[in-house]
């Protein structure tokens, strides 16, 4: 037999074989088992004489619903918990080629989409990151409000690569100035008009250096009223210097002279809300433990007819009878 | 004498295995190093160097008429073996379609099948160079052809269906990937 006839025969041969046969003679490899129902029928994806199949994928796969949520056979949390689960970014791409990301014939559970190509989608969808993407709402970027590709890149977007402005840029073009209040730190950033190299710095953020304003400032135009409950502070007439230093908050300078109204000693050296039961240091009553019963206290006073028994450091000043004694006669010969 | 064929076929055994082993080794690289495109980009190329070593064939049986036949015969081993290595890369080791597998198939049995021609030829030159040495015979090419002629005509046989029918499964899986 001629070679020419071998070739022709051959050739002739092995095309009606493939005609016959594509799934053994023709298929590059099993079908994806999402496209079980298909798996015979070539023609429902690939078009005779045309390498283009793209019109045939649309068929079954609408744009605009082709959403990651809506393919129940994906893991979201698996593949990746930073990619929007409601997202579609097909109709974002630049060009519409579905082969150039998606290719089958990989096996049963073969990969059906190739390495994922940010440079597919158009040039205004690529800068705008969380169109496709969830922020994470981690402390460390919820300081930042600029955009995402500052400190990633699409190549490698867990390596982030952050270089820190110099200290003398304005902080507030990347940083969130702090709007909830906070307490003191919201006090303190109220004062600070925006100037955040004032106080911090950018290699250790937390570590301030705070100058507070001198002692004449009014200390309630930053700090909040102590509530009323605190007696201590009810008769201070918001004078915070009396008591207090900018120095130290804590660390009182209250030294009130109490022996001009009672000595505190032995057993009268107790806390004050013991004698101080209201909400005013001014107002006190003796009464309440077991040596100042008012039935006792009024039987001693009956003899001498002092009728207003609630004022007991008019002749009392210590636990010492004999001065009170010389108070009550003071008091009398005054009368 | 002997030894000295048993080294030739030595030789060729190991171009043959060299031919499939660094087609296996590439493939295998290309797809660890994450980049099977680039195998499978080597069809066409490794379809050209194949084509073109069959000018040899067109020399040989004087379709065309230019060009040293020893040198075209040179051409031919070497086009044909690089290009082979190019087809087997660009097949890979996958085996579904039965179609190119059987192609890649033929495409082996002729590079073998080529070796043993190969070793043929030279087996009959040394055989002419042999006789040239004991009876000094005078017309040394006509010799050659004799020769040839006894022991190829054979060779020829197989080898040429062989490759014909490599070149149909070749065409034929051609003509389907752009049917599809």
């Amino acid at each position: 037999m001629k070679t020419k006839y071998i070739f022709l025969t051959t050739f002739l041969i092995a095309l009606i074989l493939s005609f016959n046969f594509p799934e053994i003679f023709l298929r590059p490899g099993s079908i994806h088992k999402v496209h079980e129902k298909i798996e015979s029928d070539c023609i429902k994806c690939h078009t005779l004489f045309s390498s283009d199949s793209d019109a045939n994928c649309v068929q079954c796969h609408k744009e605009g619903k082709i959403t990651r949520a809506s393919r129940k056979e994906v893991s979201l949390q698996e593949e990746n918990e930073f990619i929007r689960s409601d997202v579609d970014f097909h109709p974002a791409l630049a060009k519409s080629t579905c082969t150039e990301c998606h290719r089958e014939h990989q096996g049963v559970q073969g990969d059906l989409t190739k390495k994922f190509l940010h440079s597919a989608i158009d040039q205004n969808n690529q800068k705008n990151c969380s169109s496709c993407h969830i922020i994470p709402a981690d402390k460390k970027h919820n300081q930042i409000s600029t955009a995402c590709h500052s400190c990633h890149n699409v190549q490698e977007w867990q390596n982030a690569s952050f270089k820190h402005p110099l200290a003398n840029s304005n902080c507030l073009e990347c940083h969130k100035a702090p709007v909830a209040p906070v307490g003191k730190k919201q006090m303190m950033h109220t004062d600070a008009h925006n100037n955040c190299a004032k106080c911090h710095n950018i290699k250790n953020w937390n570590q301030t250096n705070f100058i507070h304003p001198d002692k004449d400032s009014k200390c309630f135009d930053c700090h909040n009223l102590p509530s009323k409950s605190k007696f201590k502070h009810s008769s201070s007439d918001k004078n915070c210097n009396k008591c207090h230093t900018i120095e130290s908050w804590k660390a009182t300078m209250a030294k009130v002279d109490h022996d001009k109204y009672f000595k505190l000693k032995k057993r009268h050296n107790v806390s004050c809300s013991k004698c101080h039961t209201g909400e005013n240091y001014q107002s006190y009553s003796c009464y309440g433990c077991h040596a100042h019963s008012k039935r006792g206290v009024a039987r001693e006073h009956s003899r001498l007819k002092i009728e207003n028994l609630e004022k007991c450091t008019d002749c009392h000043r210590s636990s010492s009878e004999k001065d009170a004694w010389k108070r009550y006669r003071l008091l009398k010969k005054n009368q | 004498m002997v030894i000295v064929l048993t080294r030739r076929i030595r030789n060729y055994f190991f171009l043959f295995a060299l031919l499939v082993v660094l087609a296996i080794l590439m493939d295998r690289m290309l797809h660890k190093w994450g980049y099977p495109e680039i195998g499978r980009s080597f069809g066409w190329p490794g379809a050209l160097l194949v084509t073109i070593s069959l000018i040899y064939f067109l020399r040989k049986y004087k379709y065309i008429k230019i060009g040293k036949l020893s040198t075209l015969l040179n051409i031919h081993e070497v086009l044909a073996w690089a290009g082979s290595l190019l087809l087997l890369v660009h097949g890979g080791i996958h085996f579904s379609a039965l179609l190119p597998w059987l192609a890649v198939f033929f495409l082996l049995i002729s590079n073998f099948s080529g070796f043993v021609g190969k070793y043929l030829l030279e087996k009959a030159s040394d055989e002419l160079a042999q006789r040239q040495k004991d009876h000094k015979e005078g017309d040394s090419e006509l010799l050659l052809k004799s020769l040839e002629v006894k022991s190829m005509m054979r060779w020829r046989k197989i080898h040429r269906p062989l490759t014909s029918i490599f070149l149909a499964l070749a065409l034929a899986h051609v003509f389907t990937i752009y049917l599809f």
